[in-house]
């Protein structure tokens, strides 16, 4: 065993010999910005040494210490094993306290109908010649005999003895009491819509009765800590029972901490917060239930469920009205899940007249393409790169990062979020550009730099590698291949699409043109190509709102038709001819 | 055509991956009844490591190497009857049988190391994708190969790479073959921890590692 000890007052922790340090500080909670997955790519997890065991440093850290003018003691914890004790310090700028930019969420309005409502009526005095049952007069008053309530409602209800009482009820798709309280009390009836993210969790809360957002709270997932990708996580769930745990836990955990606040904000009490709605990927769907997810990433993808009945809140652990439902927005399969089906529902796509397609960018990019009467759907492994991942001058859409690249008369011309000062490139960044770069003939259709160069500087410090590059033209090949076989699987040609929607990450700020001109969307006239934002958001909006698009989900969900482009005999030679940097024929 | 002219065009038409021009060499060299033999080595072989060279400086990404790679095998297709006559010396470079583990459906790397062996004159047996383990030392078993060598693109089917291993330990054939591992999350220690005699971080490093080892091999051979 070794000691780590964290300065200036951060825990003492025991560890195996040979631990990596960054799984190390990530077990004991320290949110190390670990962006590439622990590949020491990013060079964000920078620690120092103070005093203990030092190994040489490996290539890549060589590389940062040079190329950010690190000290030798400086190193990357996701790439350093602990051979002994050590004291080390982790500087601000290595932690994930800085929030991910927020994407606005589609703004739809449809009609309010949810599945819980109030409500309010005067229950008759007990019949004294032939009593009954409180909830038998419920039953009555409602007008509902099957009318079901939780022993914990039943055993609150003796105020409803008296004579004639003015009385609310918090009803569940007309079948459970959820809640009773007198009709004079101000009983607000609050749900939860939740986007369910890899690496960002939101939460809204919805007045159910007017349908107006009340409270919205953003936080990192905490399962960060157990990988940034949806892949680590899986391999670590499937290290055993306990693991899987783990990671529900922290899920869990990270959700009821965002419920406290909300509660706070709004001063309502816990059991005011009637239903939850989620749209997330099937992995978290799983991990929030404490599922297995070994299928998940392996041939032949099986997932445990694709859609469930509502469940207890109270079985999930979420601090809410014990009672309250939790409705999981369905899978479509193992890499489309309740996040891109919320999603598609609330742009009304499934309704919307084709041919369109689309496109969900994240590390795995999902493209659905709707011809004439047909939906096709699959997902690309994209890779985080478009998420700043895996680059050496990469970051996420925060702060610092170059969202905008232009060229003008002494060189590049940079917008950063929140006009900081550029610390790396998000997405947007990336392929304004590489664009840029190719329309100036820096590099060459094949992606090489020109005049044989390793890397070019963006800004003063911050350098584009070959290797980024490289990075970005494996993402973007991935997407437009996807993007390909889904229109050929439809006998469509690009320039068929009336409509692309692109959703994720990628805001506003994506420029279309620089997108087209590299290639990663197909050549249609700008007019027609549209950003929604967070639809998974939206589309959990939708969901708590409207009971009835539940329903009308699943049977539009029955109608796509699934493309695995693994199993495709095209894939590689569309791979590898869109591995050229340039735009769609 | 002089010999030494039509050897510089083989060696330029596997770098530009040229195919055409690959195969009408072959085509041509044959009709001059010249020596496959020195065809190959002195024609071809140049052209593909100068490919493995230029992807090392970074000049050559994915679709050079697989022009090219795919050149030199359509060349070699050509001159392969020539070749099995058997009225030259030829010499083997050695079997690799090459896959993706099971559970894993992801093959265009493995593809590309393939080719990048077939070119370099391994004889190469591709398995393709999801493969069950069992079948990786059967297979080598049948065609006495030197090499396996199990791809994984996903942290979760990595464990293959490990399974195998064991595998192969319980049925007493550890060191029977040599077992190269590579994949996108597949690091240099995994290969190490797992027991694997080498990793390769992609095609023509794995060229490389498995003339390395052959080398090995060949040196302490026993009849």
């Amino acid at each position: 065993m070794a000691r780590v000890k964290v300065e200036p007052a951060g825990p003492i922790i025991e560890v195996r010999m040979g631990s990596n340090l960054a799984r190390v500080l990530e077990e004991a909670g320290i949110p190390l910005a670990t962006w590439c997955g622990h590949r020491g790519i990013c060079g964000r997890c920078e620690v120092e040494i103070v005093s203990g065991a030092i190994s040489r440093p490996k290539p890549k850290e060589a590389f940062f210490q040079q190329r950010r003018g690190w000290p030798s003691s400086h190193r990357l914890a996701c790439l350093f094993s602990v051979e002994g004790d050590l004291v080390i310090r982790v500087p601000e700028s290595s932690l994930m306290t800085e929030m991910p930019v927020l994407k606005a969420a589609l703004e739809i309005k449809h009609p309010i109908e949810p599945a819980v409502k109030r409500y309010v009526f005067s229950l008759p005095p007990i019949n004294l010649k032939k009593p009954e049952s409180t909830l038998g007069r419920l039953q009555k008053a409602l007008h509902q005999p099957r009318l079901k309530a939780s022993l914990r409602v039943l055993s609150n209800i003796g105020w409803l003895k008296q004579d004639r009482v003015e009385v609310q009820a918090a009803v569940y798709e007309d079948e459970e009491i959820l809640a009773l309280s007198p009709a004079a009390l101000p009983y607000p009836i609050v749900g939860l819509a939740v986007d369910l993210g890899t690496t960002t969790l939101v939460l809204e809360a919805l007045d159910l009765e007017d349908g107006r957002i009340l409270a919205k709270e953003v936080a990192i997932n905490p399962q960060h800590r157990f990988g940034a990708d949806v892949l680590s996580r899986i391999a670590h769930a499937s290290l055993g029972k306990k693991q899987r745990k783990e990671l529900q836990a922290a899920l869990v955990e990270g959700l009821n901490q965002l419920i406290k606040k909300i509660m706070a904000q709004l001063k309502v009490d816990s059991e005011n917060i009637l239903e939850v709605v989620l749209a997330g990927n099937s992995t978290m769907n799983h991990l929030l239930l404490g599922l297995p997810v070994d299928s998940l990433a392996q041939s032949p993808f099986a997932t445990v469920f694709s859609s469930l009945p509502p469940l207890r809140a109270e079985d999930i652990g979420l601090k809410v009205n014990p009672a309250a439902k939790v409705y999981l927005a369905p899978n479509l399969r193992s890499f489309i899940g309740g996040d891109i089906s919320a999603g598609l529902m609330a742009a009304n796509l499934f309704e919307a007249e084709g041919p369109f397609a689309f496109i969900d960018l994240g590390t795995n990019g999902e493209i659905v393409v709707k011809g004439e009467k047909r939906l096709v759907a699959t997902s690309t492994a994209a890779g985080p790169a478009f998420e700043g991942g895996n680059l050496s001058c990469g970051l996420p859409a925060s702060s610092g990062a170059i969202e905008r690249v232009d060229w003008g008369e002494n060189g590049f011309k940079i917008k950063t979020i929140n006009d900081a000062e550029p610390r790396g490139i998000c997405g947007s960044g990336l392929i304004d550009l590489l664009s840029v770069l190719l329309r100036k003939g820096m590099i060459f259709a094949n992606g090489r730099l020109a005049m044989a160069k390793e890397k070019m500087a963006v800004v003063p410090g911050l350098f584009l590698t070959q290797e980024d590059i490289r990075q970005a033209q494996l993402a973007c090949a991935a997407i437009k291949t996807g993007f390909q076989l889904l229109l050929a699987s439809l006998h469509l040609q690009p320039q068929d699409l009336r409509a692309i929607y692109i959703a994720g990450a990628f805001g506003q700020e994506l420029s279309v043109a620089n997108s087209q001109a590299i290639g990663l969307i197909p050549r249609v006239s700008p007019e027609r190509v549209f950003f929604l934002g967070n639809t998974s958001l939206a589309g959990a909006r939708l969901l708590l709102l409207n009971r009835l698009a539940r329903q009308r989900l699943l049977s539009r969900l029955e109608r796509v038709e699934y493309v695995s482009l693994a199993l495709e005999k095209q894939f590689q030679n569309y791979f590898l001819e869109n591995l050229k940097l340039g735009p769609w024929p | 055509m002089d010999k030494e002219r039509i050897l510089a065009l083989m060696t330029q038409a596997i770098i530009e991956g040229d195919q055409t021009e690959a195969v009408r060499l072959a085509q041509e060299a044959l009709s001059l009844r010249l020596d496959p033999t020195e065809v190959i080595e002195r024609g071809y072989v140049p052209g593909i490591q100068k490919v493995g060279e230029l992807w090392e400086k970074g000049d050559y990404f994915l679709p050079e190497l697989i022009t090219s790679a795919e050149a030199m095998k359509a060349a070699m297709a050509v001159l392969d009857p020539e070749l099995k006559r058997g009225i030259y010396a030829t010499k083997s470079m050695g079997k690799i049988v090459i896959g993706t583990v099971e559970g894993d459906i992801h093959d265009i790397g493995k593809n590309i190391v393939a080719s990048m062996l077939q070119a370099s004159g391994f004889e190469v047996y591709d398995l393709g994708a999801d493969v069950k383990l069992e079948k990786f030392w059967q297979k080598a078993e049948e065609v006495q190969a030197d090499v396996i060598g199990l791809s994984a693109l996903l942290t979760t089917t990595m464990v293959g790479q490990k399974r195998f291993l064991e595998m192969l330990a319980e049925r007493q054939l550890t060191g029977r073959f040599k077992v190269i591992v590579g994949g996108a999350p597949v690091t240099a220690e995994w290969a190490q921890r797992i027991g694997a005699d080498g990793y390769a971080e992609n095609a023509v490093a794995a060229v490389r590692l498995v003339k390395e080892l052959l080398s090995q091999k060949t040196g302490r051979k026993t009849p």
